[in-house]
């Protein structure tokens, strides 16, 4: 192997001495030879044992990748690699010697794992020149998987640096479980990066790995690599870094860093920022977006220190705060009103009440459904969405201000805001959905319906009443393996449909085998699809599942955040663990238990976890398993949950 | 000048980064230069190529089948090489050929173990491959795809090409479970996505255009779920088709082949003097909880808590796993286990008893 790296070492000094060569034939040699330099350095991991949490398609057991970085039996590979939390972890040398690894720690914002081996004399890989990586050079992916003498290649150039709020480079070599963990070298066999499956709008173990073999493919690039070493080999768990700052705009043309929340007790809040100061510089860097301010704390860890330059009216300020890995779970402020869903002119501002919850804040101070909001703390309020982020800016115990036409009077009413409740009233009453006066134009009914494309088919439920000038719930309803409880389904849960103004679909698996990840992006195009023909509130999205059914209804929900906004989960347990709450994408979840069923004592144990992570959670339960699959009790419960997800 | 992209990246990075606008101004330029000649090599190449293969069209089109795939001709008067597959469960296949000409072809063998169907059209003077002038690849070579993916190609348009390298060379195992890998074997892996709709049964050739492979069917890789790409080396496949265009192929027997198949002789842990830890979840790791005395697993040295690893050299990724393993030992043969005692690999070999006790 030494022979054949001085061999390229001298094709390389030599300049373009093969730079003559003009054909395929020169360029393979040149990949051959790139792959070969940097062959000794990858491993092959495997894995033993794990949990069966995560879903039975995605992870499999097959063997990944891993990348030799220090002579002495360090190993930097991806955390994909080890989904499944395995009880032992296998590697195996270029020259097939294996050995046992140890975890040594994991970075949770680049999705690394550091191994290490009782091994010495490895032949780690060596570094490119971070200086001379540029867009449209050569990058090969190699990976140890299929074969143990050869490695395996994917070739293409590097398409972009700083990707993924700057911590990674793309590439347009396919990338995939086969090379996970494996370097990304150059044409001369030098170390670009470690590939990893990231994705720039979401987070998780698993996040990114749906672009696999697509032409988007990440590295963590070695620049990066030489920051977190030091911190990893010590042993620390490196963790993405939150200042616990809420800002207006997420979206990609997002405009000035401006605060509209401060979490309590946040290191942005003990470096004494408010609501409404901007960013304008990060660690010296001028920010003028939010996107680029997440590209430069997407760089960083939690305990890292920076120094913020902030505009606070004609103030200039500077704080230095450190930033943490945990804020105090967020607790969402509540006024216990329900906002009218009628569409109306978009030139009305102000929100019209429906409903007041029974012992809420609003119910005190006297409001009253009929109400009109105008005005909060001053303000002019646009609508339903603009009051719930408005209220959300501030905390429980604060008190609101709002200026209230009744009739023809206007009047101040001062709320105090209490945490939201996450269990229904007993009784609320609802104003009824009238019949529409013209009829529909799309369809209503009993359909069976066929997703376009991928060919998903799934079978919905609009109600008679359906009227495109007031806004629809969605229920999605997820069968259990093997049990479409179609006809079941429909008949409990369309009374509640037309009562409640409810859009219900029942998404088929393809086959017998029952739901996979595979699925997720069907399942949302159905959603989409419904989405983009009827008039759907987007505050009242729901996914429910059943026993078998309900681990994949977690997983959409807590992947689609921006989309789910309840998740029902009928006689099973919570089977992964919720994200953290999230005030600009809330998630409340329904359990459904019963003193009859197998599970009753894990429904019961996973919802108490839940609720202590401060999670918005309830539990229903329900008397007998061995009667109708939807007791009419049960059902409306759940209707009086789904009907107030929209409260405010 | 006539450079190729490779040596400009090398050149490039010898530079220093001031002059860097200069050296990208160059790059750009022989980029253009080199990207051309290299056009122009396999612009020449592919219409040679296409000519060689067919569309072809026949049964399906229920449950997202598709009712289309490729083949290609190995013989002047007509012979065409494509996958074994639903799409030849009709009387007759319509075969198009590059120039629009439209045959219909009648499979005049098949072997389902290679995959392989052999179809005959009416045609004489035709292009073809000749099998025996092909090549082999090795990891890193450049290839050439040509399939009619997606029927993307109708009447008189050639097929289309996709460019990719060789991945690397393995052997396909058969999955266990939902899905089936139809041939196993030695296959190529390549870097593009070409195992597409309709691309079975199309070819997958040298940047020179010299034959290398038959490309595969849309299959999942048995260990991670993700699509394989692949492709099945024709030298492997070459005696069957000649075999089965000169009419003297035989169907292997399937009676004689269970015969010789090694039957399962259902051994068990305990056969070897091991108790493992009840298999409680799905992937239960396959700890010994306890070694009977006198077995041969204590006579190796075997401990409780012992982990068990690989089995044959095959990673045991469960207890399940290792049951299969042990399941189809054949008897009288070796047993090589290696097992993770605290952080320490130990291998060991039991002989497998001549029968089941």
């Amino acid at each position: 192997m030494r022979l054949l790296r001085l061999a390229l070492l001298i094709t390389c000094l030599s300049g373009g001495s093969n730079a003559s060569a003009q054909n395929p034939a020169a360029l393979q040699q040149a990949l051959q030879q790139a792959v070969a330099a940097v062959d000794p350095s990858v491993v092959r991991i495997e894995t033993v044992g794990g949990a069966d949490l995560v879903g039975e398609t995605l992870t499999g057991t097959g063997p990944t990748s891993g990348c030799v970085i220090r002579e002495d039996g360090l190993i930097l590979t991806s955390r994909f690699n080890f989904l499944s939390n395995p009880s032992s972890v296998i590697v195996t040398l270029a020259d097939e010697r294996k050995f046992p690894a140890e975890i040594v720690a994991n970075d949770e914002s680049r999705m690394l794992t550091l191994l290490k081996i009782p091994a010495t004399g490895l032949v780690p890989v060596q570094p490119a020149a971070p200086e001379q990586v540029r867009v449209g050079q050569w990058a090969i992916a190699v990976g140890r998987t299929f074969d143990l003498k050869f490695p395996n290649a994917t070739v293409g150039i590097v398409s972009a640096l700083n990707r993924v709020w700057g911590r990674a480079l793309q590439t347009d070599a396919k990338t995939s479980p086969l090379n996970y963990g494996g370097p990304l070298i150059d044409i001369h066999g030098k170390c670009l990066g470690i590939l990893v499956p990231l994705s720039p709008d979401e987070r998780g173990t698993t996040a990114g790995v749906e672009w696999y073999d697509s032409g988007i493919g990440f590295a963590v690039p070695v620049t990066d690599l030489e920051q977190a070493l030091p911190r990893l080999i010590a042993g620390e768990t490196l963790k993405p870094g939150l200042m616990g700052i809420g800002f207006e705009d997420q979206g990609p043309v997002s405009g000035e860093a401006k605060a509209i929340r401060v979490r309590p007790k946040s290191p942005a809040d003990e470096a004494g920022m408010k609501v409404d100061d901007v960013i304008i510089s990060i660690n010296g860097q001028p920010v003028t977006r939010v996107a680029e301010m997440k590209q430069l704390l997407g760089k960083l860890y939690a305990k890292d220190v920076i120094q913020l330059k902030i505009q606070r009216g004609a103030e200039t300020l500077e704080r230095s705060l450190t930033l943490t890995d945990r804020l105090l779970a967020y607790v969402t402020p509540s006024l216990g009103l329900l906002p009218d869903r009628t569409i109306s002119d978009p030139a009305r501002n102000g929100v019209l009440i429906r409903g007041v919850l029974p012992g809420s804040p609003a119910e005190e101070a006297g409001l009253k459904p009929g109400d009109f909001i105008e005005r909060v703390a001053a303000d002019g309020v646009a609508d339903a969405a603009d009051l719930r982020k408005r209220v959300q800016r501030f905390q429980p115990e604060d008190t609101l201000p709002l200026t209230v036409r009744r009739k023809d009077a206007v009047s101040d009413f001062a709320v105090t805001l209490v945490p939201r409740p996450s269990a229904p009233p007993d009784q609320v009453s609802f104003i009824p959905i009238l019949q529409p006066e013209k009829p529909a134009t799309v369809k209503i009914g009993r359909a069976n319906e066929k997703l376009p494309g991928d060919g998903m088919s799934y079978w919905s439920f609009v109600p008679e009443n359906y009227r495109p000038d007031v806004k629809w719930g969605l229920l999605v309803w997820l069968h259990p393996t093997g049990d479409p409880l179609e006809s079941e389904a429909l008949r409990v849960w369309s009374q509640v449909c037309r009562d409640r103004g409810i859009i219900l679909v029942g998404p088929r698996t393809p086959d017998v085998s029952g739901w996979a990840p595979g699925h997720e992006e069907s399942v949302k195009g159905i959603i989409d699809a419904v989405r983009s023909t009827y008039e759907i509130d987007p505050a009242r999205i729901v996914l429910m599942g059943r026993e078998s059914s309900t681990l994949f209804a977690s997983q959409l929900a807590f992947k689609y955040r921006d989309t789910v906004r309840g998740l029902i989960l009928q006689l099973a347990p919570l089977r992964i663990r919720p994200p953290e709450v999230d005030p600009d994408f809330p998630l409340e979840i329904a359990f459904v238990s019963s003193p009859q069923h197998a599970q009753q004592r894990q429904i019961q144990r996973t919802f108490e976890a839940v609720e202590k992570l401060n999670f918005p959670t309830w539990l229903v339960e329900q008397e007998a398993i061995d009667g109708p699959p939807f007791p009419d009790d049960v059902v409306a419960r759940l209707a009086l949950w789904f009907d107030i997800l929209d409260r405010i | 000048m006539n450079l190729s992209p490779l040596p400009l990246t090398k050149s490039l990075s010898t530079m220093t980064c001031r002059i860097s606008r200069v050296a990208v101004t160059m790059l750009l330029g022989l980029l253009l230069t080199s990207a051309s000649a290299q056009a122009e090599e396999v612009a020449d190449i592919v219409p040679g190529v296409q000519s060689r293969v067919v569309k072809l069209f026949g049964a399906g089109g229920l449950k997202n089948l598709a009712t289309y795939g490729s083949g290609f001709l190995v013989s002047a008067d007509g012979h065409i090489v494509t996958v074994w597959s639903h799409l030849l469960d009709s009387d007759a296949v319509t075969v198009v050929l590059d120039d629009g000409r439209r045959f219909y072809g009648k499979v005049i063998g098949t072997d389902s173990q290679k995959d392989l169907a052999v179809l005959k059209i009416d045609g004489t003077n035709l292009p073809y491959f000749d099998l025996a002038h092909t090549a082999t690849a090795g990891p890193g070579t450049p290839v050439l795809a040509f399939s009619n993916v997606f029927k993307v190609a109708v009447g008189d348009e050639p097929v289309s090409v996709m460019h990719g390298i060789v991945s690397a060379r393995t052997e396909l195992s058969a999955r266990r479970g939902r899905y089936q890998v139809p041939y196993r074997g030695s296959v190529y892996v390549l870097d593009a996505v070409t195992n597409n709709p309709g691309a079975a049964g199309g070819v997958l050739t040298t940047y020179d255009g010299r034959l290398l492979a038959i490309l595969g069917r849309e299959v999942r890789s048995d260990q991670n779920h993700i699509w394989l790409n692949y492709a099945v080396p024709i030298g492997d496949l070459r005696q069957t088709i000649e075999d089965i265009v000169a009419g003297r192929h035989r169907r292997p027997d399937p009676l004689a082949e269970m015969t010789t198949r090694p039957a399962g002789t259902g051994f068990q842990a305990i056969d070897f003097g091991m108790v493992l830890v009840p298999d409680v979840v799905f992937r239960t790791p396959a700890y010994l909880e306890t070694v009977i005395p006198d077995s041969q697993a204590e006579q190796l040295g075997l401990k409780p808590d012992d982990l068990i690893v690989f089995a044959n050299g095959e990673l045991v990724s469960s207890l399940r796993h290792l049951d299969d393993v042990l399941r189809q030992l054949p008897p009288g043969d070796d047993l090589q286990l290696v097992v993770r005692r605290d952080n320490e690999l130990i291998s060991v070999t039991f002989r497998v008893p001549r029968q089941k006790p």
